[in-house]
């Protein structure tokens, strides 16, 4: 009788341990919760990479290092205090593996240069 | 009577399996979901999208590369960008701060919604059978060699109404005037080669072949590899009820005995 109770826990057990590996990778595999009202710094890697060539075709006509850093705190997690530079360094090698053209990787590399004048632990006003 | 006790459907493990997936569930999706990263712009917070929109709108006002602009807003996935844009710029035109960026939306706004009237313009210009233009149209001739194995019985243009598209319809018969199913057409443009057969419309005859013909491209036929006609373009012609329509040209090839 005690056998037949404990296999019956242990049934019980082993039914609920199933339920709850099948639920997690139905949640977290098969249908994981849907992304809405994403913040960007889940955006995907090249989408990073052309908003920051699009801070950087941006400066390339108006030369404002202050406006392309309040863009690229877009791309932060901490919007307080980054370095902008990190973010146009990694569009650069995402643009040279992905095959980003001349033009826009010279584009990138002046946003860089102008990046470098400014003090690193300089603090931009978050965006939007 | 002693009675056999009766076997109960396992209820418990049921049980189990409920309370299992009902708690790897609320785990799942509430307690810790899944971390996604590598998400869209479409995805982004309304906030954010207007910083996307935006940066897209003075890219653009830098740059004037529109299909680029066109390319970025898309992924947004606006039900209207021209629309969203607009907004966005006027917005942006009631704080005297921002004056930069409402001119930066509502000059992507602007070139956008040209964009896709001259689009329209286009399509309709290109897909609306215009009778004044029928000179320009060149009637299909034969150009098959001699040795051809099937030689053209007779062309017609047939105007049926003015919802049918362009169509090319061809009938095979064989050399005892019987439709011939699985003849291989090919018929070839400037831009693209499609693969017909005839046969796949029984309902027509097991000779018949279709194909809806792109308005100004030209096309020659193939039959069975050899190259029967050229010149066969889309055509219009007038209605009974004498309004403008496109033809279908109607082609009979018999085999040659």
């Amino acid at each position: 009788m005690n056998l037949i109770f404990s296999n019956r826990y242990a049934l019980f057990g082993l039914a609920i341990l199933l339920g709850f590996v099948a639920a997690v990778y139905y949640g977290w595999a098969a249908r994981p919760v849907t992304v809405r009202d994403a913040e960007p710094t889940l955006l995907r890697e090249d989408f990073r990479a052309d908003y920051v060539l699009m801070v950087a075709e941006a400066y390339e006509a108006d030369h404002q290092v202050e406006r392309a850093i309040g863009a690229l705190g877009f791309l932060s997690q901490d919007q307080e205090s980054y370095n902008p530079l990190v973010f146009v360094s990694d569009a650069m090698a995402f643009g040279v593996d992905a095959g980003y053209s001349v033009a826009d990787l010279e584009r990138l590399q002046i946003l860089a240069a102008a990046l470098k004048t400014f003090d690193p632990g300089f603090a931009a006003t978050p965006t939007p | 009577m002693i009675k056999e006790p009766q076997q109960r459907p396992p209820l418990y493990l049921l049980t189990g399996l409920a309370v299992g997936l009902l708690a790897g569930l609320i785990l799942a999706w509430i307690l810790w979901p899944a971390r996604v990263i590598g998400v869209s712009p479409a995805s982004l917070d309304e906030p954010y999208k207007e910083q996307y929109r935006l940066m897209a709108s003075l890219a653009f006002a830098a740059s004037g590369d529109l299909g680029r602009a066109q390319a970025r807003i898309a992924l947004l996935q606006d039900s209207d960008p021209v629309r969203a844009l607009t907004t966005q710029a006027q917005v942006a035109l009631a704080n005297s701060a921002t004056q930069r960026e409402a001119r930066a939306l509502a000059g992507l706004a602007s070139a956008l919604q040209g964009f896709v009237t001259d689009q329209a313009a286009t399509a309709q210009a290109i897909n609306t059978p215009d009778l004044t233009r029928q000179d320009q149209v060149s009637t299909p001739f034969e150009s098959g060699a001699e040795s051809a194995s099937y030689k053209l019985q007779d062309q017609e243009l047939v105007c049926d109404s003015v919802d049918t598209p362009p169509y090319l319809k061809i009938f095979v018969f064989d050399a005892n005037a019987n439709p011939q199913a699985g003849v291989q057409l090919v018929l070839k443009s400037e831009e693209d080669t499609a693969d017909l057969s005839t046969g796949l419309h029984p309902e027509m005859s097991p000779g018949y072949a279709e194909f809806i013909l792109t308005p100004r491209v030209v096309y020659s036929l193939s039959i069975n590899g050899d190259e029967m006609m050229g010149g066969i373009q889309a055509a219009a012609c007038e209605t009974e009820s004498g309004e403008p329509a496109w033809g279908s040209w109607l082609l009979l090839f018999n085999a040659e005995p």
